[in-house]
């Protein structure tokens, strides 16, 4: 029987890229959307979901919360929904994990960038919530031995990974596993996305999924921790509340524990002893059917979009213009390049689904025509 | 399905001007492949079809052509002609379906299915509205349209986007079937992204295919990056095309080939990096499939039928002429953009074909047989 459970939460919104043409004097973002998908989801999700956690006294979490959707909550005013965060955080049920402020790729290049950002979100979360996380999310659970590395020289314990064949092999997902010194948490893919994407699927033979079901599962599992990593999005937004998401949520709690299965925060994860060492060589992560960085860098139009960005870092750190600084960051987003995906069938369909553009091919030129813009301002 | 089927034409390979005459040699192909047998309706033009899967009736008109070489004298008057020679040629034995291609011969089509009773399909490959880009469509062609909409038991079009206009300007709005066309591959491929600082236009010039808002996207685009505007086909907005890219300074990177060969059109094809397709109004748009299947990244404004079916492509508003020009730039200035559309584009061509395009016709007929 599974002992522990570790619940967490991805919550990010991006800002989206206007239409930009490349003879456009400045780069300009798309802030009706931004302010209608963030008024949807705050009323959908974000209020609803922060509420009904607060009220459950069985649930325990961890959310990771970008500094992006941080800064857009404060931007548009959305004072209650960043209440409601600090409300869930006072309780010690609930932590922040930390994250990119950008929700970005920069694990992938060797420059001070990813320091630069996890810097940035961590004094975010310090100066709203009053506290500072632990653990550390990679951008949508990338990972490798590079990462882990990374993870280290930040200071983080504890980390997370996708319990997927590449990574683990013939190993199971439900137990702590070290990787060059850190502690990761590897994500049982079944039973996340049992929740994150067939739980409204009413062609999907388990349908309807109860928690009383679902907790089942859990127990009847092996191991000492397992993890499930679900976007925050998944309760109100991605699953409509009709669907019954919310009373899922609100009795999952209570049935894990029926089971005696012990929900943990990341923090109290991070003290679990490590059953086995990783080798964790080439990169994971929790996207599509591939499990890998094919979601972001999957053809040439990503790799290229990908490359003209962090190729003017140094410039734009050198030029020391804030405002250029901080729009150059907006660029590194990683759902910019997630948009520019051409994959087919399922996968495809869901990068359709978050693609404001609905065209890969205009989310690339937006990108890479504000790329040249910024370089037009740095004088090249 | 043991059908005989009257179709209704006018051209027809090797001597055709547009699509509708391939469309009915591919699609009679596939047809006569499915058990149908197929009467086919034509007047005698130019030459004569080598085509023996159907029984050709040609119709010999005399005023209006030349009795020697068949040259056409007079179209207004090929075109009464040849309605009032159906009407008395028609050998209705066996027919169960008389389907009709466009409004040419459709005065006869509807005769026809009233006095013999036999059920009428009609297929809209083209509006008068698409045809004039809404500017000045003329009446009669109009009323000819819609009284060829409404006789009809079911309506084929080409595309949603004519299914619209039909709805929208003949109130046909049921019983309209979308059947997208097939298209024969032009047998050559890109085999290279490079920059040719080139873009083409294909097919004629005409108001309905907006030749004129790719000239003023590319004085935009050309303050950016040097490259020349090609123009392969002929048609009545050559002079203006001419004068319009004098007017914006801008001759010396537009070119005019007038009508090319097919191997010429091959080879501009292979040597351009997009292709290019303003169109006010175009039912469906094989050349953007044929050029696709090349490997030719290729951009059309919205209103191009065929482009409902399509999401390997960019698309614009026609007037649109800034967006236009970002487009441009943005083929011109990024090879990766060129290579994955290319290909991406060729592949997704592939789910077009003549076979799929006669076996939905095929299923109009069978409603249209039903109907009672």
């Amino acid at each position: 029987m599974v002992e522990h459970v570790l619940l967490c939460f991805e919550v990010h919104q991006p800002k989206r890229l206007a239409r930009t043409r490349v003879f456009d004097k400045s780069v300009s973002f798309w802030s009706e959307e931004d302010r209608r998908i963030l008024d949807r989801v705050s009323k959908r999700c974000y209020t609803q979901a922060n509420k009904l956690l607060y009220e459950t006294q069985e649930l325990k979490a961890g959310l990771s919360i970008s500094g992006v959707l941080l800064e857009q909550l404060m931007e548009q005013a959305r004072w209650d929904v960043i209440e409601g965060f600090r409300k869930l955080f006072s309780t010690g049920r609930f932590e922040p994990i930390a994250e990119t402020y950008y929700h970005s790729l920069a694990s992938l290049v060797d420059t001070s960038e990813l320091f630069e950002q996890v810097g940035m979100q961590r004094e975010l979360i310090k100066r709203l919530f009053d506290t500072t996380p632990t653990c550390f999310t990679n951008t949508e659970l990338i990972f490798s031995r590079s990462v882990a590395k990374k993870v280290r020289e930040l200071g983080f314990k504890a980390t997370f990974a996708e319990g997927c064949a590449a990574l683990l092999g013939n190993k199971s997902p439900n137990e702590v596993y070290t990787v060059d010194g850190v502690k990761v948490f590897t994500r049982n893919n079944s039973l996340s996305d049992d929740i994150g994407f067939r739980f409204s699927d009413r062609s999907w033979s388990e349908y309807p999924l109860s928690a009383e079901k679902w907790a089942r599962w859990i127990a009847k599992s092996q191991g000492s921790l397992l993890t499930v990593y679900i976007d925050y999005e998944t309760f109100g937004e991605h699953h409509d509340a009709s669907s019954g998401i919310f009373e899922f949520l609100a009795r999952v709690g209570k049935e894990l524990n029926a089971n005696g299965v012990e929900l943990l925060t990341p923090s109290e994860a991070a003290c679990l002893e490590s059953k086995d060492s990783l080798l964790a060589e080439s990169f994971t992560s929790w996207a599509d059917v591939e499990k890998d960085l094919s979601a972001w860098l999957g053809n040439s139009i990503q790799k290229h979009a990908f490359q003209e960005i962090y190729s003017l870092e140094e410039a734009v750190k050198n030029q020391a213009d804030p405002e250029i600084l901080r729009t150059w960051r907006v660029l590194t987003e990683s759902d910019h390049l997630y948009y520019c995906s051409t994959k087919k069938a399922a996968s495809g369909e869901v990068h359709l689904y978050f693609n404001p553009y609905k065209s890969p091919y205009i989310a690339y030129i937006n990108l890479v025509n504000a790329v040249s813009i910024i370089a037009r301002e740095l004088g090249f | 399905m043991a059908t005989k089927v009257a179709m209704i034409g006018w051209e027809y390979p090797p001597f055709t001007v547009g699509g509708l005459g391939i469309h009915c040699a591919m699609l009679t192909r596939e047809l006569v492949k499915g058990g149908v047998e197929v009467d086919f309706y034509k007047p005698r033009i130019n030459g004569s079809p080598t085509d023996t899967h159907v029984n050709f009736h040609e119709l010999i008109l005399q005023s209006s052509v030349d009795p020697v070489t068949y040259d056409l004298k007079n179209f207004w008057g090929a075109v009464e002609e040849y309605n009032q020679k159906l009407v008395k040629a028609f050998d209705p034995s066996g027919v169960s379906l008389i389907h009709c291609h466009d409004w040419i011969g459709a005065l006869a089509a509807i005769a026809l299915s009233k006095i013999h009773s036999i059920p009428l399909v009609v297929t809209v490959h083209s509006t008068e509205f698409d045809r004039s880009a809404f500017f000045n469509p003329q009446e009669w062609i109009a009323n000819i349209e819609r009284s060829m909409v409404h006789a009809a038991k079911r309506v084929i079009v080409v595309s949603g986007w004519t299914k619209t206009l039909v709805c929208e300007k003949y109130a046909r709005c049921d019983g309209v079937h979308v059947v997208h066309n097939g298209f024969n591959p032009l047998g050559v491929h890109k085999t290279d992204y490079e920059r040719k600082g080139r873009i083409i236009f294909l097919g004629r010039l005409t108001s309905q295919k907006g030749p004129r808002y790719l000239v003023e996207a590319a004085r935009v685009a050309l303050k950016v990056i040097e490259f020349e505007v090609v123009f392969a086909g002929s048609g009545d907005s050559e002079a203006e095309i001419r004068r319009i890219s004098q007017d914006l300074g801008i001759q010396q990177s537009v070119k005019l080939l007038g009508r090319v060969s097919d191997k010429e059109m091959k080879k501009w094809i292979v040597e351009s990096d997009a292709y290019v397709l303003p169109a006010v109004s175009e039912p469906f748009g094989m050349t953007v499939l044929e050029a696709m299947s090349a490997g030719l990244p290729t951009i059309i404004s919205k209103t191009t039928g065929v482009g409902e079916a399509l999401t390997q492509v960019l698309k614009f508003d026609f007037w649109d002429t800034l967006e236009l020009a970002d487009l441009m730039l943005a083929i011109e200035l990024r090879e990766p953009l060129r290579k994955t559309l290319g290909i991406e584009g060729k592949e997704e061509t592939k789910k077009f074909s003549w076979e799929k395009c006669a076996q939905n016709t095929l299923e109009v007929y069978k409603r249209a047989l039903s109907d009672g």
